[in-house]
Formats: C-alpha cells, sequence, structure tokens
C-alpha cells in the first residue's frame, strides 16, 4: 500500500469501516503524518456532531448500574510523565511491560496454538484491549510464519527488547521489554538499517510494533528523536537488533 | 448473469411531526463554557471523582446510546454496550488527553468503535440483516428523528447530510450507522472499492465544511 492510498483511507478509519489489520497500518502513519491527524480529527468532530444529532435517552435505571459499577471498578494506572520517572533503571513503566505481557500471550499462540483467550483476561491487556486486538491478527500472523527467529537487545541503561523477525513475511516484531521514559518532547523511532543505511520507520508507541520491509541481513535499531520522529538518526541507536 | 436494476434515488420522506410523548425540553440545558464542563470533569473523574463521573453519565449517555443503538440496533445490546463504553470511560479517564480532542469527540469514538466491534463478532446472519433494508444514510438518519433528544442539532444535521450526492452518502452511512468495512459497503454497492474510499472522504469532507468542524475551538 503507497502512502497516497494509506492518506485515502483516512475517512474509513475515522468511521471504524477498516479491519483490524489497515487499522494499525493506518494508526502507525497517523504517528508520522501531521496533515493525517489532523483530518481524522476534523472527521472525528464532524461524526461527533452526527452522533449528537441522533442522541436517546437511554432507560433511567442504567444509571444507577453504572454508577454502582465504576464504584467498584480500579481507574487505569495514568501513564508515568517523564520528568518525574527513574532514569537508566529497569523502569516500571505499566504499559511497556503490559504490552509485553500481550506480545508473551501473541507468542504462546504461535508456539503453542493456545492460550491467548486466557492471557487476553489479564489486567494489563484489558486496560487498552481494542488496540491489542488490532494488532493481533497481524502479529499472530508475523509469528506463525515457519521461519520467525527471535533476537533480544538490551544496553547498560536498561533498555530491553525483543525482535521476532520473518524474512518469509519480511516483517518484524519488536517487542519493548523496558525502556526509560524520556523527555516530553522526545520520542523513541524504529529504524531498519539496511547495508549500513539506516531507513525510518515508524515512531514507537510504547506497545509490540510491525516494523515492514525488514529484509535478511538488516538490523533493526531504535533512537532517541524529537517528538514526530525524523528521516534521518539524529544520534546513535540507543538499542540495536543485528541479524 | 442479469444484474439488477439500479434503484432510481428515492424521494425524500416528509420530515416527520414531532411526537407529543417526548416533550422537547427533556434535554438538559448545557453549561456553557468548554462542552457542559466536560474537560474540567473529566479531570476530577481522573482522580477518582464518583461525582463528577455522574455529571459525565448525564451529559454523554444519550449520545453514546444513541451511537450503539444505530449500528446495533438491538435495544437491549445497545444498553449494554453503552455501560461498558461508560465504564470504560471511567477506567481511561487517568490516560485521557486533551491535545487529541474533546471529551465528548473520545467518548464517540470509543462508542463507535465498541457498537462496531459488537456486530462484527456476531454471526453471519446477524451481518446480512444489518444489509437489508434502506442503503440511504438519509433514510436510516431519519429513523432516529422521532426519538432525538435535541432537534434543533437534528435540523442542522440533516441540513448537511442533504447536501452529500447520494453515493457520498450511502458510503459515510453504511458505514457508520451500519458498521460495515469500507470492502463491505463496496460490495453492497457494487462500486470499487477506491472509489468507495474516496466517496467515504470527500462525502466526510463535505459535511466537515457545512457543520464547520473542520478548525478546532
Amino acid at each position: 500500500m503507497t502512502s497516497q492510498d494509506l492518506h485515502l483511507l483516512s475517512a474509513a478509519y475515522a468511521l471504524d469501516a477498516v479491519d483490524d489489520d489497515e487499522r494499525t497500518k493506518f494508526a502507525a502513519h497517523l504517528e508520522t503524518c501531521p496533515d493525517c491527524q489532523e483530518e481524522v480529527a476534523g472527521f472525528r468532530r464532524t461524526l461527533t456532531r452526527l452522533s449528537g444529532a441522533s442522541a436517546e435517552v437511554p432507560r433511567p435505571d442504567l444509571r444507577d448500574n453504572v454508577l454502582t459499577t465504576i464504584s467498584q471498578t480500579r481507574q487505569a494506572t495514568p501513564w508515568v510523565p517523564a520528568d518525574i520517572a527513574p532514569i537508566g533503571r529497569r523502569h516500571a513503566n505499566r504499559s511497556w511491560q503490559g504490552w509485553a505481557a500481550a506480545a508473551a500471550a501473541v507468542v504462546a499462540v504461535a508456539a503453542g496454538g493456545f492460550g491467548w483467550q486466557q492471557h487476553s483476561q489479564s489486567q494489563h491487556i484489558r486496560d487498552d484491549y481494542s488496540r491489542a486486538q488490532a494488532q493481533t491478527a497481524a502479529m499472530q500472523r508475523i509469528l506463525a510464519e515457519p521461519d520467525v527467529r527471535a533476537e533480544h537487545a538490551r544496553n547498560s541503561s536498561g533498555s530491553e527488547m525483543t525482535v521476532y523477525r520473518s524474512a518469509r513475511a519480511a516483517k518484524a516484531v519488536v517487542v519493548p521489554a523496558t525502556m526509560p521514559a524520556l523527555a516530553a518532547n522526545q520520542v523513541y523511532q524504529l529504524w531498519v538499517v539496511a547495508k549500513g543505511t539506516p531507513l525510518p520507520r515508524q515512531v514507537m508507541t510504547g506497545r509490540p510494533e510491525i516494523v515492514d520491509g525488514v529484509h535478511p541481513g538488516d538490523a533493526i535499531a531504535v533512537t532517541v528523536e524529537p517528538a514526530g520522529g525524523s528521516l534521518v538518526p539524529s544520534g546513535p541507536p540507543v538499542l540495536q537488533a543485528n541479524a | 448473469m442479469t444484474l439488477d436494476p439500479i434503484p432510481l434515488r428515492r424521494p425524500t420522506p416528509l420530515p416527520k411531526p414531532i411526537p407529543l410523548r417526548r416533550p422537547l425540553h427533556v434535554r438538559t440545558p448545557r453549561l456553557r463554557g468548554a462542552d457542559g464542563g466536560l474537560d474540567e470533569l473529566i479531570t476530577q473523574v481522573s482522580r477518582g471523582d464518583e461525582e463528577a463521573f455522574a455529571r459525565i453519565y448525564d451529559e454523554l449517555s444519550s449520545t453514546l446510546f444513541g451511537i450503539a443503538k444505530r449500528v446495533i440496533r438491538d435495544p437491549s445490546r445497545a444498553e449494554e454496550v453503552m455501560q461498558e463504553v461508560m465504564v470504560e470511560i471511567w477506567q481511561q479517564a487517568t490516560r485521557f488527553d486533551s491535545s487529541k480532542g474533546s471529551v465528548r469527540t473520545w467518548a464517540c469514538m470509543i462508542a463507535h468503535r465498541r457498537a462496531v466491534d459488537a456486530v462484527r463478532r456476531e454471526e453471519t446472519s446477524r451481518r446480512s440483516e444489518r444489509r437489508e433494508g434502506s442503503r440511504n444514510a438519509q433514510l436510516d438518519f431519519d429513523e432516529v428523528a422521532e426519538t432525538v433528544v435535541d432537534q434543533f442539532e437534528y435540523t442542522q444535521v440533516r441540513k448537511c447530510l442533504d447536501t452529500l450526492t447520494q453515493l457520498q452518502s450511502e458510503a459515510v452511512g453504511l458505514a457508520y450507522y451500519r458498521g460495515l468495512t469500507y470492502p463491505e459497503v463496496a460490495a453492497l454497492l457494487d462500486v470499487n472499492l477506491s472509489t468507495i474510499k474516496t466517496r467515504m472522504r470527500d462525502g466526510l469532507i463535505r459535511l466537515r465544511d457545512c457543520l464547520g468542524t473542520g478548525i478546532t475551538t
């Protein structure tokens, strides 16, 4: 799919008229396309007006049901702001760990053919279940490739990730384990290093990522970039998984 | 193989009379300021304030129930989904990011996603049911005329929907009100995929420009 095709998908994406695979692809594209973000945001405001126009009063007794339920429901852990997070140590950011658990569950399916249902019930994953769903099918396909191989990368400051790559799919699944929090204006970005040349890939979201265009011999690298990502790396990789 | 004749554009039905059984004043007047104070309220909710959450419920439950019912149709299933969405708003309030849009838009997005997830999980038989009946978003939209809370807003949106071409309106309506994917919409309307994607997009652009929702306030 070319980026022009992807751009056309903005309306279908805002309308939830895409399948999980395309939702994942477009969401990754959104991270690096400010124009698309603006367009999708405008479409969502438009659809909000449409929804407001078809509002309908629900049965009054549902209010008590909901209020009782929430009084017994734990709220999600907030994202840990960068400035109070410990830097350079194993950082207990729940979202990263949660998503590592999600990926582990995906791997369990690939390895054993069962267990996903069970794992998907864990609290971490429920916290952001929709995004897990969106990524799961596509990841399962990569992880189920017969030639999938795992590489583990870590550095002295505590960053860790696992890369599952398949030459057949020409894709990799990158699972961040622990990554120190960054300042608010910085992001982690993925790169495919082909014959020494870093090719830009998406900004990391904290969740397992699918990296496209990964060929035998390519390395997968992570750099710290200004918000929005870069076309050429701003510095040396903080993590790199070699073939 | 014979193809069904292409239906002529359906005549636009006359607006339905405003029903007497639901008085217009049921709508609670919105507090002025940032959308009923929703942005303030969500901050309080993120700190575990249940009273603030009750006010969010009062402000949004009709809209979210409306979304779920349009897509799911079955009222009791729509009630379940609306309640699940409300609980999700409670849980996720801690992670709400106002830089990405308003609370109302965020809540509507969750509700539509959940409603669509709910119908897509159901059996194929139910899916074919969704394809039956009207293919026209305006007709879908007219169905709500009797129950809508906000007649003024309904009229405004209705006017803008009328500016779409038939194909634009079908493309947007089948996705939004039926929860179909764009390939399903394309198959149903017998149009190719890129045309459908394009009509959804230019249809939404036209609606956006008509409603003035393109600019952040």
